[in-house]
């Protein structure tokens, strides 16, 4: 029965589609609106090994919502509890790791248009010759993770994400002594996720626009929103922490 | 509640555990109460386990975290389960989620692929096989996931010992894994997380 479920639900939701955001591709111009945030991330392939090939990890943003955005929802819920969702605008934001701006050996620069304000690094998702554009979801960074602001009329410069499997050994040096190498059970891949704020090298034909490198803060423990399987992000120096309670350690609020 | 609203808890667990529930009432998910400890009884765990019985310890164990309450223990053994009733394999990213700087109350809207668009009937269904059977699994190693972040260390019994602790209820269940979680500490040694 479920799983008869599983696939009439599959047949009826249509593939995602992000239409207000827009992400540069191939190296096109770029030209700043007053009145859009930018981000320009970086994600790498990695050697999944087997039938998994070449994986690319990409972000999943989102963004927070004001009160008047949170009671506009909840109005909808409360007037058509089988469609708000169909009518609520979207805040989660997915850069592309199949449309980058420009590669440069394994790594790909995404760029994206969004709406500014303040974005939670939400979780991940992985594409690879398997999946769709959009990839699926790996992980939810519900238990830790970081915010940042995007400004309008400037690239928010996020550095770099790497994504490795946690439950076997990786060839990354960032992550080589990260990953535990051994598996949590059967329950799905778990994955291991590194930010890097101070990768912030950039194609030629980005050099020129405004753009600032992101000020992370630190996130505390969240509902999964995201649905996917439970993790946090690996801590990043002089932003986030964790005490052997697992609670997040905002390093910044330490320091002011 | 969401972001704004957690300042107003005192605790990190009642961040935590007040965010998750409400988020967790939004999908239908009862949030559990502890009973009084006083009237929970736990299995004797001194009986020494079998040669055959670690073979079994991905799925028979239960949780230590030194200085730790009942009831802190109740309360993070349950978030811990509304995370891995929540959890899910091969999902897209939601359009919207309800994290903002009031209260929410809302459920995001998950999403799951469109296996037969992509893989045809005979790909959708030997997909959606794997994944339902896989979805168990994934309910035990998020929990041991979000029990290792909290601090808590795993240890291994027998099936005839785990029986005993997952007997009953969902709240029977926690609470005698919050009265082991928070008793002495086990003689045995702990096995990865």
């Amino acid at each position: 029965m479920k799983l008869c479920l599983l696939i009439l639900a599959a047949l009826l939701i249509p593939a995602s589609v992000f239409a207000e955001d827009k992400q540069f591709e191939n190296g096109e111009v770029v030209r700043l609106r007053p009145d859009r945030g930018y981000v320009l991330v970086r994600t790498f392939q990695t050697h999944d090994g087997g039938l998994r090939g070449t994986a690319m990890y990409t972000p999943v943003f989102v963004r927070v919502l004001s009160d008047d955005e949170l009671k506009q929802a909840q109005a909808f819920a409360a007037s058509d509890p089988d469609h708000w969702k169909e009518k609520v605008s979207p805040n989660v934001v997915e850069p592309l790791a199949s449309h980058p701006y420009g590669t440069e050996k394994d790594m790909e620069f995404l760029l994206t248009s969004l709406s500014p304000g303040t974005y939670v690094l939400a979780g991940f998702a992985v594409t690879n010759w398997a999946l769709v554009d959009s990839g699926v979801l790996i992980t939810s960074l519900c238990m830790g993770t970081v915010k940042f602001e995007v400004k309008p009329g400037v690239v928010t410069d996020l550095g770099a994400l790497l994504g490795a499997r946690d439950d076997l050994p990786t060839g990354i040096p960032q992550l080589a002594h990260v990953v535990t190498g051994k598996p949590i059970g059967e329950g799905g891949v778990p994955y291991t996720l590194v930010l890097q704020p101070d990768a912030l090298d950039v194609p030629a034909g980005l050099a020129t626009l405004p753009r600032v490198p992101a000020d992370y803060r630190a996130v505390g423990a969240f509902p999964n929103y995201l649905g996917a399987p439970l993790s946090r992000l690996t801590p990043v120096a002089g932003v986030l922490a964790y005490d052997k309670d697992g609670a997040v350690v905002d390093l910044k609020a330490l320091q002011n | 509640m969401a972001f704004g609203d957690w300042a107003r808890c005192a605790t990190l667990t009642c961040f935590v555990l007040a965010s998750v529930s409400a988020a967790a009432e939004a999908q239908g998910v009862t949030v559990l109460q502890p009973p009084d400890p006083a009237t929970v009884s736990v299995p004797d765990l001194s009986i020494a386990p079998k040669s055959q019985d670690d073979r079994s310890y991905d799925v028979y164990f239960y949780f230590y975290r030194a200085n730790t309450t009942y009831g802190e223990a109740f309360a993070d053994l349950d978030v811990c389960r509304i995370y891995s009733l929540s959890a899910r394999l091969v999902l897209l990213p939601p359009k919207f989620v309800p994290l903002g700087v009031g209260i929410a109350g809302l459920d995001s809207n998950i999403r799951t692929p469109n296996l037969y668009l992509q893989y045809g009937l005979i790909g959708s269904l030997i997909g959606g096989i794997i994944i339902e059977n896989a979805q168990d699994d994934l309910v035990l190693a998020t929990d041991r996931r979000c029990m290792a972040y909290k601090g808590y260390r795993r240890f291994g019994t027998s099936r005839a010992i785990w029986k005993l602790i997952d007997s009953g209820t969902d709240t029977d269940r926690l609470a005698r894994l919050a009265r082991l979680a928070s008793g002495p500490q086990p003689q045995a040694e702990a096995l990865d997380p």
